[in-house]
């Protein structure tokens, strides 16, 4: 038995084609990240951490074994130890990626917006340009969005989602943002729906009862 | 050694002991909540817990808490917020905030002032002991 865990949300999503809006649970939102093309910028929006944890380890399990992209993960919520220990559940070799810079996990905060949104956006840039140097297809980028919020930059977020669709429709990167439900419920419905149109598509993750 | 940690852990209890403080939790980890009011109740502490600080909010009251524990990183309204909103209807209750991260509270003093006059961060993990001995020293600061 599963849930939407979006439904109280005051959305107008009118403006959003059905088809982009994708309610499933972990699993099936993992199916879809697995048939996902470079260049992709998509949205997950989550309301429990285990939920987004299980997403961000299939997701980076097929991106560093089965796509031989590098992956960037950033945090907001957890932890970089709780990630690496997810990860390694997950039976990712975390110290080996680590090591050849296949795999990057940071703190949001510490890289976003500093010193600014520009250079965080050169960074990836750089970051692509190193990966395929060593051989890797591509980067896939998992940033969860809540450090905007806890910055007090949401209005930095349309534009930072604006160059997150620019800088990925021009790579071999997808980038994938995440919300936390609460998060977004705090946004007025236009910023929201604003947000959903600039993703290719909104990945909604159903709580597992 | 064991003399005097004894010692300090009979005055620490003293110390808690003579007045059974009122202390909420907010953390969005439920089991960092559940964890931490065992722990404090087992020292006296009178707990409240909450895992959503919208919730929390809703349900402060004056004079409730004379202790706050309020994590920096939460969905929907971080700390620094709760706090804030929490001052304006109580400006005498004593915070302590948790995190797991490198936190630099001095980027957040611009938006919110109040930071200078706080002293108590706690990084997690933290043992239950140094939990106990930190909320001691706030509330007889």
């Amino acid at each position: 038995m599963s849930r939407f865990i979006y439904t109280d949300v005051p959305l107008q999503l009118g403006k959003v084609s059905n088809n982009r809006l994708i309610h499933e649970n972990s699993l099936g939102i993992g199916e879809h990240l697995s048939k996902m093309t470079p260049g992709e910028h998509n949205m997950l929006i989550y309301a429990d951490i285990n939920s987004l944890r299980e997403i961000y380890c299939s997701h980076s399990r097929k991106s560093l074994q089965s796509r031989n992209n590098a992956v960037i993960i950033l945090y907001h919520y957890e932890s970089k130890c709780s990630i690496r220990n997810a990860l390694k559940e997950f039976d990712i070799e975390v110290d080996r990626y680590e090591a050849d810079r296949s795999l990057i996990i940071m703190d949001a905060n510490e890289i976003i917006f500093k010193p600014n949104l520009d250079s965080f956006m050169q960074y990836l840039k750089s970051l692509e340009g190193l990966a395929i140097k060593y051989g890797k297809n591509g980067i896939d980028v998992i940033a969860d969005m809540g450090s905007f919020r806890h910055l007090g930059k949401e209005q930095e977020l349309i534009e930072g989602e604006n160059r997150f669709n620019i800088i990925s429709a021009d790579s071999r990167s997808s980038i994938m943002c995440c919300y936390h439900v609460k998060d977004l419920k705090v946004l007025d419905a236009a910023r929201i729906n604003e947000i959903h149109k600039l993703h290719l598509n909104n990945f909604i993750v159903e709580e597992q009862e | 050694m064991v003399t005097e940690n004894n010692s300090k852990q009979d005055m620490l209890q003293t110390s808690v002991q003579a007045k059974k403080y009122r202390v909420m939790i907010v953390d969005d980890e439920q089991d960092i909540t559940t964890i931490f009011k065992i722990g404090l109740e087992n020292n006296e502490f009178v707990v409240t817990t909450f895992n959503d600080p919208l919730e929390a909010l809703s349900k402060f009251r004056p004079r409730l808490y004379d202790l706050l524990i309020l994590d920096i990183r939460m969905p929907g309204m971080n700390g620094f917020q709760l706090y804030q909103k929490i001052r304006d209807i109580d400006n005498k209750v004593k915070v302590c905030f948790l995190t797991a991260f490198d936190e630099f509270p001095g980027e957040f003093k611009t938006s919110f002032p109040f930071l200078e006059e706080v002293k108590c961060y706690l990084k997690k993990p933290i043992t239950v002991r140094d939990l106990v001995k930190r909320l001691a020293d706030l509330a007889n600061s």
